[in-house]
């Protein structure tokens, strides 16, 4: 086992793109006409929009993909201006495929601010005759008029479970793994829908052994998502605060954690701590109030320890 | 290719990288080093009446670098635990048991059969954190590995009387040697040769009160050292500011108490004048010691949510260059966190310098490398750089550490520098698990391997850790 299973069995044509076949059928007749629009993806992580543009690449110029493809990543990026130049650059290196143009995939598009993307917008112009840009988004909303305008909109799916299953089933038969009914069920469930996911527990789960059963699974799946933000939310509920702060800086500081990150997986996980129904929706708003203010405010973790304050509301400390 | 950087092979951590080899070179603690050699030498000719000793003393001040010094000048092997590993009944059966009375295996898995009369030390660190509830056991079963080993055994501890407390039957057994806090002008000293092996220059009073604030440990003086030289020149008396240095702590603290104990929101802003702080500094004293004198959660919330106000304030000042929103930002941080509570706080409650700054200077080199290695991994598998240390930086490390062959490819395909991967390995860039790593490469490297070789020796990685 010494590749990432994410790229081991990340397709290479578009028919192998799993649950997303209305989508990949007109991609397929772009291919077939050798012509393309700008696109935009939009839709959930780990549903195979960097997979189908990558497999949409190798169709339309086989073994010349590398160089006709480009890959930003827009939340990775220093601004938009740094994008600006790598694009310019990269459209302006001559190597132009037999298509005709080159594409431009870029990656969490809707991490830009509309002022960033309206100089974004500017820069597809400019390079349209010989670049195409596929866009990349979680929701298109977040995406400004006039890109979307100029851009034929694809959404893809939450993967199906139904698929998930054949997607794991696939890769079992290929790695000749057992895998128990409980084990399957278990990773679909915990895939949510996300094959990067699924993908990644899998090969933790086979890491230990070819035989995988529910507690396997659950073994790794505490290896592939720690429990951590979890156990931080218990620990505001009853610990004095300085130990709730200790905790807090663990994840900030040792496990690397932004503070967006935290805030995000406190929301998410609050619904796995039991608590009062009534008190849960009242830490959700904290939670977006926290969120809210660390965009402006210029200490993170001064945000998250007031939002954790909050946690210990009925609890006698 | 991998990068064969050299200042990649060196430790990063300071305290690590200046661990003295030799016991000559471990400062201070002349009688308790001069006991500990005596005890070893008759480990030379046969087995002394007490086969472990127990190093008691405060953290810090050269415990277990004497340790490690001793087993490097008598040419022994070492095997260490330490508080972190699992220190069930079990574990330490498995290894202190068998090490001890079959055979003994280097460091990098060899066995070496005891008769062959190599000694390997064993060092179990952190002794007095053995005795938790998990540790059930622990105690009988090192009592009865004293009773039974052919290795000499050292325990490390900060607390010998809590040890002692739990188990005469175990404490009987030990040689105690104490080893004190060293004295000011030796780390002064010792901070002086280390500025100077690292070509920085310094005024003489900065290294002096970083010696001074240690209270004899150096280790965290060095780390402070460390802190400060971060991206200076010169180390000077000014830069120990983001130390929260004592004399710092004596201006600040009784402010401090007149914003969290009193009651009067016009005294808590003028003695925000008085201090001679930028707000974004002052906020962290007050952000570290809102928990230390509000432990009721409804001040706790209030104060807490007037400091994310001046917070949100302070992110204006930054993102607009308008610095009139500073006054605002002071109002929240001192009137507001004072306004938290409805009665005045009595007493007297410990304080502390802001911890933060200080933490996030000495984790800096560990979060960069963190980062280059999610953009690399982001950048192979097609996905951003916060996703991957989000989702995916834990799995990949487990399975880095797991499997010898993912290691390899990995190392290869992403380029891999040995400081990235010695922090999946959780290890040193210059431990064997590291090197080997790259030693199928070219020749050109075999000078720098050798001189690795010896260091090597200093860095005993304790098995268990794999």
């Amino acid at each position: 086992m010494e590749k990432i299973w994410t790229e081991k069995y990340r397709p290479h044509v578009l028919d192998d793109v799993y649950g997303q076949e209305r989508v990949i059928d007109r991609l397929k007749a772009y291919v077939g006409k050798g012509t393309l629009p700008h696109l935009l993806f939009a839709g959930p992580a780990g549903t195979g929009k960097t997979t189908s543009a990558i497999a949409l690449s190798k169709e339309m110029y086989g073994d010349q993909w590398k160089a006709a493809f480009f890959e930003l990543n827009a939340s990775d990026e220093r601004g938009i201006d740094v994008i600006r130049n790598k694009i310019k650059e990269y459209a302006r290196t001559t190597t132009i495929s037999q298509r005709g143009f080159k594409i431009i995939f870029m990656d969490e598009a809707d991490s830009l601010t509309s002022e960033a993307q309206a100089a974004l917008r500017r820069t597809m112009e400019k390079y349209s005759n010989n670049c195409r840009f596929i866009l990349s988004c979680n929701y298109s909303s977040k995406i400004i008029d006039p890109i979307q305008s100029r851009c034929a909109v694809f959404r893809f799916r939450h993967i199906t479970d139904e698929n998930v299953q054949r997607w794991i089933d696939h890769i079992a038969a290929e790695e000749d793994l057992n895998i128990s009914e409980e084990a399957r069920e278990m990773l679909v469930r915990l895939s949510e829908g996300d094959l990067r996911r699924a993908t990644n527990l899998l090969q933790i789960s086979a890491s230990t052994t070819d035989d995988i059963t529910g507690e396997v699974v659950r073994e790794s799946a505490n290896i592939a998502r720690p429990q951590d933000i979890e156990d931080l939310i218990v620990s505001a509920m009853k610990d004095e605060f300085v130990v709730v702060r200790k905790k807090l800086d663990k994840l900030l500081i040792e496990n690397g954690l932004s503070g967006g990150d935290i805030i995000k997986q406190i929301h998410k996980s609050i619904y796995n701590v039991p608590m009062d129904n009534w008190m849960r929706m009242k830490l959700v708003e904290k939670i977006g109030e926290a969120e809210f203010r660390m965009v402006q405010g210029s200490n993170e973790r001064i945000q998250l320890e007031a939002l954790l304050a909050h946690f210990a509301l009925d609890v006698d400390r | 290719m991998p990068s064969f950087d050299n200042d990649e092979n060196e430790p990063t951590d300071w305290t690590e990288k200046y661990r003295p080899t030799n016991l000559d070179e471990v400062v201070g603690n002349g009688d308790a080093k001069k006991k500990l050699v005596r005890w070893a030498n008759k480990w030379g000719k046969g087995k002394p009446k007490k086969k472990a000793v127990i190093l008691a003393g405060k953290a810090g001040i050269g415990k277990t670098s004497a340790a490690l010094a001793l087993a490097n000048d008598m040419g022994w092997e070492v095997i260490e635990m330490n508080a972190s590993d699992q220190r069930n009944r079990e574990a330490i059966q498995e290894v202190v048991g068998r090490s001890s009375t079959e055979d003994t295996f280097s460091p990098d898995g060899e066995f070496i059969p005891y008769r062959e009369g190599k000694r390997t030390l064993i060092i179990l660190d952190e002794a007095d954190n053995i005795f938790g509830k998990e540790d059930f056991g622990g105690v009988q079963e090192i009592s009865q590995v004293i009773s039974q080993t052919e290795q000499p055994i050292v325990l490390i501890a900060n607390d010998y009387y809590s040890l002692r407390r739990r188990s005469r039957n175990l404490s009987d057994k030990l040689q105690k040697i104490d080893f004190k806090p060293l004295n000011k002008p030796d780390i002064a000293v010792l901070l002086r040769d280390i500025c100077k092996e690292e070509r920085i220059g310094y005024d003489v009073d900065a290294l002096k009160a970083i010696a001074d604030r240690s209270d004899g440990d150096v280790r965290s003086a060095i780390r402070d050292l460390q802190s400060v030289a971060i991206g200076s020149e010169h180390i000077k008396m000014e830069h120990l500011d983001v130390l929260g240095y004592r004399n710092r702590e004596a201006e600040i603290f009784p402010s401090l108490r007149t914003i969290l104990q009193g009651i009067d929101p016009h005294s808590s802003r003028e003695v925000m004048f008085e201090i001679n702080e930028e707000p974004r500094n002052l906020i962290t004293w007050i952000d570290e010691n809102i928990p230390r004198e509000y432990t009721g959660s409804e001040e706790l919330i209030k104060g807490f949510d007037s400091l994310s106000k001046a917070d949100v304030f302070l992110g204006r000042v930054y993102s607009t260059q308008y610095y009139r929103f500073w006054s605002y930002a002071t109002d929240f941080m001192s009137a507001g966190v004072t306004l938290a509570k409805k009665h005045p706080h009595h007493g007297f409650r410990k304080y502390a310098f802001p911890t933060w700054i200080r933490k996030m200077t000495a984790s800096k080199s560990k979060r960069s490398i963190r980062y280059s290695l999610s953009k690399k991994i982001a950048k192979y598998t097609h996905a951003t750089t916060d996703r991957i240390t989000m989702e995916v930086l834990p799995y990949f490390q487990h399975l880095f550490v797991t499997d010898i062959d993912f290691r390899r490819n990995m190392v290869d395909e992403l380029e891999l520098n040995r400081g990235e991967a010695a922090f999946l390995l959780s290890t040193d860039p210059s431990s064997k698990d590291v090197i080997s790593l790259y030693q199928e490469e070219p020749m050109v490297e075999t000078k720098v391997e050798d001189k690795k070789e010896k260091k090597e020796k200093k860095d005993q990685k304790s098995l268990l850790e794999f």
